[in-house]
């Protein structure tokens, strides 16, 4: 029964980060009051490690273990180096927001390094129910991430709406699996695309069954029309745990949802033809409901979240062409994640430093900042125009990639709608440029009294220089993404 | 005689109940029972099609069962902390009502 | 005999599912899961898999219930025995009822159901423990993980410190 070919080893990156979990678990009862930063400084020192670990142990490796349930190759090293740096990035504009605003700080930072592991298992998974698995241990931690600043009700709304849609969505994704089931006898992605392409009449149980796996991730997604959730859980959420699902858990989503398209649904050419249709309307919904309300939000995390569910519908239409020119489309959107990653960051952990003390919420508080705090402002104002797609920076080079490739595909009009969609973005990203840069300062909200510390400058100049150098000079990271793209190309 | 899909349709009755109550009620704890009943759902489901399937294909070793157990835990997990934070949000607003939290609904 | 009990089991199923569902009473609500999770327990014994009907009475019927109820007295107030419904629940009737019917049709169209054997194979406890610690060891260490961060998770939300000890 215990399968010949299971290469243990490989899993070596997932044993070090859970026994890294439970050590920062530990360390927190030892690390006295008023000291928890170092629980996160040591969580980081182990994450810097773990990329080490990560790199020696499984780059470049191409092999299934345990029973073909997980496949170690170089699309889920990339995504896993992505997401250990996303971990580092969140840690350090972590440190003063959970110092000052949250109680129980030391689990916080054992929380968000479980929430990497279920990242890692999820997109390496090549079965339906280890990547549920994963995707709940992912969920478990946002959950509570979400709710963690436990005496603002707002946040404790967020976790509670959170945790019923996920559960919801989670009912819906395992009902889809057990009609598969039915049909297939086995949940792992190659049997069940195997039955699918073999199957000359699709039967209807399996139809139905793929329309609910696909429905449940979708809620998870947050793509339009399962959406709902989005704003109000980015808006109660703690400022860094906002940046964690809109960069991390967004990441990692669209990661699954790429693996599960091209493992169970390219193979069967009829199925996915169809779903093609779906997902592109489905696609252009996303984008023009997510920036067309984010322009008339007045409070920038809700800005923000409308704008991020935009930019799923981008990453949507990408999947939307995946099939006959699949190397190409997995390179661009690889290359779209981070540099959304890059961009993202640059906003939230500026937002993050000008709320973790004062609270502000609405755009217009951020009047004066430029004067005030001139280097959150930057980093603000770059981000957003990256966000939007300004040339100079990595914004641009990525949505270039990005809808040329869906226009190669095949999809014109979804590229057409989705330059459309970034025109849009550019006017609500303006609004709040303006505020930043134009408007008079009011009298009661005053930015002078925020010390910028060096985890969060570190993240801040980081990701600023990101931005820029890869918008100017990408082909470092094209050259690596591409090896990704050449597994997939026939 | 029983078959496969006697079980089956009783598994969809089950998911549309639970699938009505989620969508109906107002109150988190409701909504949380009505998501129990739509889980019962899909474990019947699997149990129904590993048992009547066994040795048919690729159904071998009892799959099904196998997620089941699965999903009874993430379940009661789940409900652990979704009550957790029940309590949570039933002391910070100092109140009786559990609804006046309205969980926004389709 | 087999169909008399299932019928009969199911029944009561369906009929206190729809008691979760629509009484106005929260916790005649939370009792009528509660004999629901019980005949769903009843309905594995028609599946002959004894195991899983002790797990879903220990687990569901046991702890889920209990949790349900504990948190319903914590938080008891007098608005309980009359809960309002979601103003949209016309629609939420229609659309359950719409995926009632799809789902019905698609499993009575599907040819690879209807032409299962008719036999049950009973599940062993041996046959179940062997399969769940080798075959899906992985997902299974990944399980105990995801309760860690469901125990840490609620002793962090419920507790009741103001000032972070």
């Amino acid at each position: 029964m215990i399968p010949e070919s299971s290469n243990l080893l490989l899993l070596m990156p997932e044993f070090v980060l859970a026994g890294l979990a439970l050590v920062v678990f530990a360390s927190d009862l030892i690390i006295p009051e008023g000291k928890k930063e170092w629980v996160g400084r040591l969580a980081v020192m182990g994450l810097i490690g773990l990329l080490c670990v990560t790199i020696f142990s499984v780059m470049g490796v191409n092999e299934y273990v345990y029973n073909d349930f997980l496949l170690v190759d170089h699309y889920s090293f990339v995504f896993k180096i992505i997401f250990i740096t996303v971990g580092i990035l969140t840690i350090l504009i972590s440190e003063e927001f959970v110092k000052e605003n949250l109680t129980s700080q030391g689990e916080y930072y054992g929380l968000l390094l479980l929430a990497i592991l279920g990242m890692n298992m999820l997109i390496q998974s090549q079965e339906f129910l280890t990547a549920y698995i994963s995707l709940e241990l992912l969920s478990f931690c946002l959950y509570v991430l979400v709710g963690y600043s436990k005496f603002n009700p707002k946040s404790n709304e967020a976790a509670i709406k959170y945790i019923i849609f996920g559960t919801f969505s989670s009912a819906i994704f395992l009902y889809g699996l057990s009609m598969v089931y039915s049909i297939v006898g086995s949940t792992q992605y190659s049997d069940i695309s195997g039955t699918l392409a073999a199957s000359n009449a699709m039967d209807p149980v399996a139809i139905l069954g793929i329309a609910l796996i696909m429905i449940g991730i979708g809620f998870k997604i947050g793509i339009v029309p399962f959406h709902a959730w989005i704003p109000d859980v980015y808006e109660g959420a703690p400022t860094p745990v906002t940046a964690y699902l809109a960069i991390g858990a967004k990441i990692a989503a669209f990661a699954f949802l790429a693996r599960v398209v091209i493992g169970v649904m390219l193979p069967a050419e009829e199925l996915w033809e169809n779903w093609q249709m779906i997902l592109a309307i489905s696609a252009v919904a996303t984008m023009l409901v997510g920036n067309g309300i984010a322009i008339v939000q007045t409070k920038v995390k809700r800005m923000l979240a409308y704008s991020s569910i935009g930019h799923s519908g981008v990453l949507l239409s990408a999947v939307v062409v995946m099939g006959s020119t699949n190397g190409i489309v997995i390179e661009s959107l690889g290359y779209y994640l981070i540099g959304y990653a890059v961009t993202s960051f640059a906003v939230f952990s500026a937002i993050t430093a000008v709320t973790y003390r004062n609270g502000v919420e609405l755009i217009k508080d951020f009047a004066g900042l430029s004067d005030q705090k001139p280097l959150l402002a930057a980093s603000i104002a770059i981000g957003l125009f990256s966000l939007a797609g300004l040339p100079l920076f990595v914004g641009f080079t990525i949505k270039f990639y990005l809808f040329s490739s869906i226009a190669i595909g095949g999809y014109l009009w979804l590229a057409g709608i989705a330059v459309f969609a970034s025109l849009i973005s550019l006017y609500y990203y303006l609004i709040m440029i303006k505020s930043m840069y134009v408007d008079t300062a009011s009298s009661e909200v005053i930015h002078n009294n925020i010390i910028v510390k060096w985890p969060m400058k570190t993240v801040i100049l980081v990701s600023i220089i990101a931005t820029i150098v890869l918008g100017i000079y990408p082909e470092p990271l094209v050259n690596q993404i591409n090896e990704i793209s050449n597994l997939f190309t026939p | 005689m029983l078959e496969l899909i006697h079980f089956n349709i009783l598994s969809v009755l089950l998911f549309s109940v639970g699938l009505y109550g989620v969508l109906a009620r107002k109150s988190a704890i409701l909504i949380i029972m009505a998501i129990e009943l739509m889980l019962n759902a899909v474990n019947i489901n699997f149990i129904a099609a590993a048992a009547f399937n066994h040795g048919n294909g690729l159904f071998t070793n009892f799959d099904g069962h196998i997620l089941t157990i699965f999903i009874i835990t993430i379940a009661a997990a789940e409900v652990g902390l979704a009550l957790a934070l029940i309590l949570r949000i039933f002391r910070n607003k100092a109140t009786v009502n559990v609804d006046s939290f309205d969980i926004m609904k389709l | 005999m087999h169909l008399i009990l299932f019928s009969i089991i199911s029944t009561v199923l369906l009929v206190c599912a729809v008691g979760v569902v629509i009484s106005r009473n929260i916790v005649h609500s939370a009792l009528f899961l509660l004999f629901a999770l019980i005949s769903v327990a009843g309905i594995y014994l028609v599946l002959l898999t004894e195991f899983l009907a002790i797990v879903q009475l220990l687990i569901y019927g046991g702890a889920i219930v209990i949790v349900i109820l504990f948190a319903l007295m914590l938080t008891r107030n007098e608005e309980y025995p009359r809960i309002q419904n979601n103003k949209l629940w016309p629609i939420a009737g229609v659309l359950a009822v719409l995926v009632c019917i799809t789902m019905s049709v698609s499993y009575f169209q599907s040819g690879a159901i209807q032409n299962v054997p008719n036999t049950i194979a009973p599940a062993g406890v041996k046959s179940l423990g062997s399969s769940l610690f080798t075959t899906w060891a992985i997902p299974f260490e990944l399980a105990s993980l995801v309760l860690l961060v469901a125990l840490i998770g609620a002793i962090v939300i419920a507790r009741s410190d103001k000032d972070g000890n």
